[in-house]
């Protein structure tokens, strides 16, 4: 640790670091229209795109839109599998409710506390209510099953489940990094609460670098296992998926976030139109070498074929 | 990119309208770039208000005699009246119609050298002036006799009586005829009673003396009824003061306006009329124009404005100023904010607050109402309620700490005004808000944020270099919307990220190992 207050612009020029307003002003803002922003914004319509497009994404159970809907989570919905409470415009995973199974007249959650369903109603409304929505607009809750983390991830993680985040540009899926919760940032993935950024190779899925609370990791904290090395499951899925995912949305920068279920595979979770820097920091890599590459690559060879972008993506990205 | 080359285009083009025009300005016309020290004058203007009766209407106003031969200029504003002034004995504005109806609004305006506006001291004109002894009765005259012995007793000379006489009324505890006169003059006078009861005690202890109407000179462009104060007659002079502040010989910022007895104002054919004052002190310039109407009013648009209407122009030109200042703490600086016009919001509320007590009453009201969520939390209320009862508990506390204050004696200085209120409601419903959407850390991170942007924006306007360069070029506005435009394309890194990236070099290296 340096200990010191400031880098230099100079510095991170040098290192291809892309700041939010190179990132507003020369990617998001040419490449992703207002208009298709819905697309991803709701969650819901993010869900009837994917399933049009015959992209693997959780079940929808339920959609809730008055307070009484709630009683549907207890007589319609199978609470053995568990299943998960979101607010259709929430972001960041605010408003989350995870839950895990039943117990007498409660539910418990993801983390094993109970909750009544008194309480449940009360979440559910403050949903409805638009607490968690942009602007305060109502809102309603979209209830998924649950998906069935990998155990090689499970492993990593404490509770919660990781996912794993992969910016596609104009195509080419340029950086990926895995999100892992800890016991310090209480189960979520949250990367300002302390949970880990882990890069991940493009090529072979394998985590190359981790990333908290603003140092270079490469033990797990709370275990204290070697994370550097272990792959992730899937990953040949998982690259198409989400490229194929991100041309759905019309958005020529955006973030794709999937979660790797035991059996089926890479399932696509949600989409961000606006997808945060700190993806650098995990990988340990400026996104601006590999955006510029991109704009280069297009203008040399032209448009090319969806596994032509991938493989150019996996020869050229490599953490070196 | 071509885009590039448009936005130069615009911002080239509106600095060099903006900037032109305001260096035309100084170099054609001799606007100063700076404040003036002093004004050597000031324009007072006059306004009538009242509702005609379909009826013939005249309107007189005194005007004040001992200004008739100074005055630089005057101007009398009104649509569809006869004008003219009468001179004799007294002077007069008077505005004639044959039938008026509806709303009226009369100005009249007046540019007087700053030493004559101000003066005090009066010659003692045909008038022999004679100490009356007022009328009273029974216990009043009894508390009169007392007081006046008591104060002659204290005083040297006629303006410390005066002075006495003043303070005694003014804070009468303890003193109890002091009491029981004020009371008395309530009664008579209502909220006038102070002049009344000090020119009238003055008769009782043999100095002549007479009520006298002033206008208060001030520089904030809001309108005020005029004052009433009292002459007295010293050392062959006629001197005026100001019973309200004793202390004072002479407060700098009043002017003495008519002592007519045929009244201040007098209005036929209409019914509740209103007279009102605005005042602004006047930068002399090389070319002195009159009021207005001579520049065209593109160049001095300010001056083509009632005195009364300026003040809210005042707030909407300071605006753009503190847009700028977030827009830069924002983009080139990267402090979160709640909002890009909150700060400014904020700024402006600061400006009719001083702005530590603004910040102290900011944060214990917004202390107090997260308090009070969480309370609420546990009820399990609805949003929507959730974050009324939190508005409708900063009103109360609002109430609360203004009451509190005033006691305190903070009263002089904490004058809310409804402005500020809405933008701490609405600040402390955002807050809570923000709190129970993205937690605590990130709610507090912009509020900090937005505060101390809005100190910043808040110091950029209430500059008095800012607001004289603002207000007499407008224009400059131009430069300033350029100026945001091109900051709208600015890509460079944020200060903020050098900080947040600060390990990043290190954390690039490490991987190579």
């Amino acid at each position: 640790m340096s200990g010191r207050l400031f880098t230099t612009p100079g510095t991170l020029r040098r290192l291809g670091v892309i700041g939010l307003n190179e990132r507003n002003g020369r990617f998001i803002l040419p490449e992703n229209r207002r208009k298709f922003y819905e697309r991803v914004d709701s969650k819901l319509a993010t869900k009837k795109l994917a399933l049009a497009g015959e992209i693997p994404t959780p079940a929808l159970l339920a959609i809730l839109r008055e307070p009484s809907d709630t009683r549907r989570l207890w007589s319609e919905i199978d609470s053995e599998r568990g299943f998960v409470i979101k607010p259709n415009r929430g972001s960041g995973g605010k408003g989350v409710i995870v839950v895990t199974g039943r117990e007498e007249e409660n539910f418990v959650k993801g983390s094993g506390a109970v909750m009544p369903q008194e309480e449940m109603q009360w979440q559910v409304s403050n949903i409805l209510g638009g607490l968690y929505s942009l602007g305060g607009r109502r809102d309603f809750a979209l209830v998924e099953e649950r998906v069935s983390t990998h155990p090689k991830l499970a492993a990593l993680s404490y509770q919660g489940a990781p996912d794993v985040r992969i910016i596609v540009y104009r195509g080419y899926p340029v950086m990926a990094m895995l999100r892992v919760a800890t016991k310090k940032s209480d189960g979520k993935a949250n990367l300002h609460q302390g949970a880990l950024g882990l890069g991940v190779d493009l090529a072979s899925g394998e985590i190359c670098h981790g990333y908290s609370g603003r140092q270079a990791v490469s033990v797990h904290p709370d275990t204290g296992s070697e994370i550097l090395g272990r792959e992730v499951p899937f990953w040949k899925e998982a690259l198409p998926l989400a490229v194929k995912a991100a041309a759905l949305t019309d958005l020529g920068y955006v973030g794709v976030d999937l979660m790797v279920d035991e059996e089926k595979g890479p399932l696509m979770i949600e989409m961000n139109a606006r997808p945060g820097l700190t993806i650098q920091m995990a990988n340990g890599a400026g996104l601006l070498p590999r955006l510029e590459t991109v704009l280069s690559r297009e203008k040399s060879v032209g448009e090319e074929s969806p596994e032509e972008k991938i493989n150019f993506a996996q020869e050229t990205f490599v953490v070196s | 990119m071509k885009g590039n080359r448009l936005l130069l285009l615009y911002a080239l083009l509106l600095t060099l309208v903006g900037g032109g025009l305001a260096i035309w300005k100084v170099a054609a016309r001799g606007y100063s770039l700076v404040p003036g020290k002093v004004a050597n004058e000031w324009m007072v203007e006059g306004r009538v208000v009242f509702q005609a009766k379909e009826e013939p209407v005249k309107v007189s106003l005194a005007l004040p005699l001992h200004l008739q031969d100074k005055v630089v200029a005057s101007e009398a504003a009104s649509v569809g009246y006869g004008f003219q002034h009468e001179r004799g004995d007294d002077w007069k504005a008077v505005w004639t119609a044959r039938m008026r109806t509806g709303k009226q609004r009369i100005f009249y305006r007046l540019r007087v050298p700053e030493e004559a506006l101000t003066v005090h001291r009066f010659q003692i004109g045909n008038e022999g002036p004679e100490a009356k002894e007022p009328t009273y009765t029974g216990m009043t005259k009894e508390a009169a006799s007392d007081l006046v012995a008591r104060v002659t007793a204290r005083s040297a000379d006629v303006s410390s009586l005066m002075r006495q006489l003043a303070l005694a009324l003014i804070t009468p505890e303890g003193d109890p005829e002091a009491g029981v006169l004020r009371r008395y003059y309530e009664e008579e006078a209502g909220a006038l009673w102070l002049p009344k009861a000090v020119k009238e005690l003055a008769g009782m202890s043999g100095v002549a003396a007479r009520e006298v109407y002033a206008v208060r000179l001030e520089r904030d462009l809001i309108s005020h009824p005029p004052i009433r104060v009292v002459e007295y007659v010293q050392a062959g002079e006629w001197v005026v003061f100001d019973p309200a502040r004793p202390d004072e010989i002479w407060p700098e910022d009043l002017a003495v306006w008519s002592r007519s007895d045929a009244g201040l104002l007098v209005v036929e054919g209409g019914v509740d009329s209103s007279l009102t004052f605005a005042t602004a002190p006047v930068r002399v310039s090389k070319n002195r124009n009159a009021l207005s109407g001579v520049e065209p009013a593109l160049v001095s648009m300010f001056n083509a404005l009632p005195l009364s209407e300026r003040s809210v122009f005042r707030y909407v030109v300071l605006i753009p100023l503190g847009v700028l200042v977030v827009v830069v703490f924002r983009n080139l600086i990267g402090l979160e904010t709640m909002g890009t016009f909150m700060p400014v919001l904020l700024a402006l509320a600061f400006l009719e607050i001083p702005m530590l007590q603004a910040l102290s009453l900011f944060a214990v009201v917004l202390a107090v109402a997260l308090i009070f969520r969480f309370q609420l939390s546990r009820l399990h209320l609805l949003v929507v309620p959730r974050v009324a009862a939190c508005v409708v508990m900063v009103a109360l506390l609002m109430l609360l700490t203004s009451v509190l204050g005033y006691r305190v004696g903070f009263s002089t200085s904490l004058q809310l005004t409804i402005f500020p209120i809405i933008i701490l409601a609405w600040t402390v419903e955002r807050m809570s808000l923000l709190w129970e959407e993205e937690g605590a850390t990130s709610a507090l991170r912009q509020i900090i944020g937005s505060v101390i942007v809005a100190a910043a924006a808040f110091g950029v306007m209430e500059s008095r270099y800012v607001q004289h360069l603002v207000f007499t070029f407008p224009e400059l506005l131009l430069v300033v919307l350029a100026l945001v435009m091109l900051l709208g394309r600015y890509t460079g890194y944020r200060l903020m990220e050098l900080r947040r990236f600060r390990e990043v070099d290190e954390l690039i290296k490490s991987k190579g190992a």
